[in-house]
C-alpha cells in the first residue's frame, strides 16, 4: 500500500497533514494510538522543515510518501530547503530539571523515540529523510 | 482546542479540550500570559479529552510550569490518556509535573 501527497510548507501545511493521515489512517485502518505517533513523527519533521524554509521560500511544498509492507511503514519526507540533517541534531537533556529546561531538540527526540530507523540525504538541492516505523499489527489493529 | 477553566477551593482547574499542536498550542500559551502571570494558586489541568499533543504542547506545558512554581505554587496534570502520558514520560516532563490519576487525587494533594 502506498499513500503519496504534498503539504504547503508553512503552517497551513500542518493542517493539510493532519487530515491527510486521518484519511490514510481510516483506509488503512490503523488504531487510534498508530495515527496519534504518525501524527507527531510527521508534524515534527514537517514543523523543523518550515523553520528551515527561507522567507523568499515560503510557497516551498514538502513531499510526504508512506509505504506499508505489511506491519512495516515507511515514511519517505522532500523538501527542498537548505541542507538540514534532523539526525545530527544533539539529544536534549530529558533529565534536567525545570529552572534548566529549554524546549529546543525535544521533537526530533521524540521523533527518534517512535521510530525504528531514520536516515536522511542530500542530493542536488533536495532534503530526503527516510524513517521506518513497525506497526502493531499487521493487517490494521484496533478502531 | 479549547480551554476551560473553573475556581475551586484548592486550587485553579483548567480542562482542555482537542489537540495541543503546532497550531494550537501558541493560543494556550496565549491564555497563560494573560490569565496565570502571575499565579495566585496551584493549577491542576485536566487533559481527559486531550486527544493529541506535540512537542510545540509541551513547550506550552514548560511554560506554565514556570509561571506556576514561581510563586511557589504547584502545577499538576491529571486523567491523561496513555498515549499522551506516554510523551511526559519520554520528555523526563514528569519529573517536574506531578501526574495523577484523577481530579479527586489531584485536588486531594
Amino acid at each position: 500500500m502506498i499513500e503519496s501527497f504534498k503539504i504547503k510548507g508553512s503552517q497551513q501545511g500542518l493542517e493539510e497533514l493532519k487530515s491527510n493521515l486521518e484519511r490514510i489512517a481510516f483506509s488503512w485502518k490503523l488504531s487510534k494510538e498508530e495515527l496519534f505517533e504518525l501524527n507527531l513523527i510527521l508534524e515534527e519533521i514537517c514543523t523543523n522543515s518550515i523553520m528551515h524554509v527561507k522567507e523568499n521560500h515560503r510557497t516551498n511544498e514538502i513531499e510526504i510518501t508512506l509505504v506499508r509492507e505489511g506491519s512495516l511503514l515507511t515514511m519517505t519526507v522532500t523538501d527542498q530547503n537548505p541542507a538540514f540533517d534532523p539526525t545530527a541534531v544533539k539529544d536534549p537533556d530529558v533529565t534536567s530539571p525545570l529552572h534548566k529546561r529549554k524546549i529546543g531538540g525535544l521533537g526530533l527526540y521524540l521523533v527518534k523515540q517512535y521510530v525504528d530507523h531514520i536516515s536522511c540525504t542530500r542530493t542536488g538541492n533536495t532534503n530526503t529523510l527516510i524513517m521506518t516505523k513497525k506497526l502493531n499489527q499487521p493487517d490494521g489493529g484496533k478502531r | 482546542m479549547n480551554i476551560t477553566v473553573r475556581n475551586e477551593e484548592k486550587a485553579m482547574v483548567v480542562t482542555v479540550v482537542g489537540r495541543l499542536d503546532s497550531t494550537t498550542s501558541c493560543e494556550l500559551e496565549e491564555w497563560a500570559d494573560a490569565n496565570l502571570a502571575p499565579s495566585k494558586s496551584d493549577l491542576v489541568m485536566d487533559f481527559a479529552q486531550l486527544d493529541y499533543i506535540s512537542s510545540a504542547g509541551l513547550r506550552a506545558m514548560l511554560k506554565i510550569s514556570k509561571i506556576v512554581t514561581t510563586t511557589s505554587h504547584v502545577f499538576s496534570l491529571c486523567n491523561i490518556p496513555d498515549h499522551i502520558r506516554e510523551i511526559f514520560e519520554i520528555s523526563g516532563f514528569d519529573t517536574f509535573i506531578p501526574i495523577y490519576k484523577s481530579m479527586a487525587d489531584a485536588l486531594a494533594e
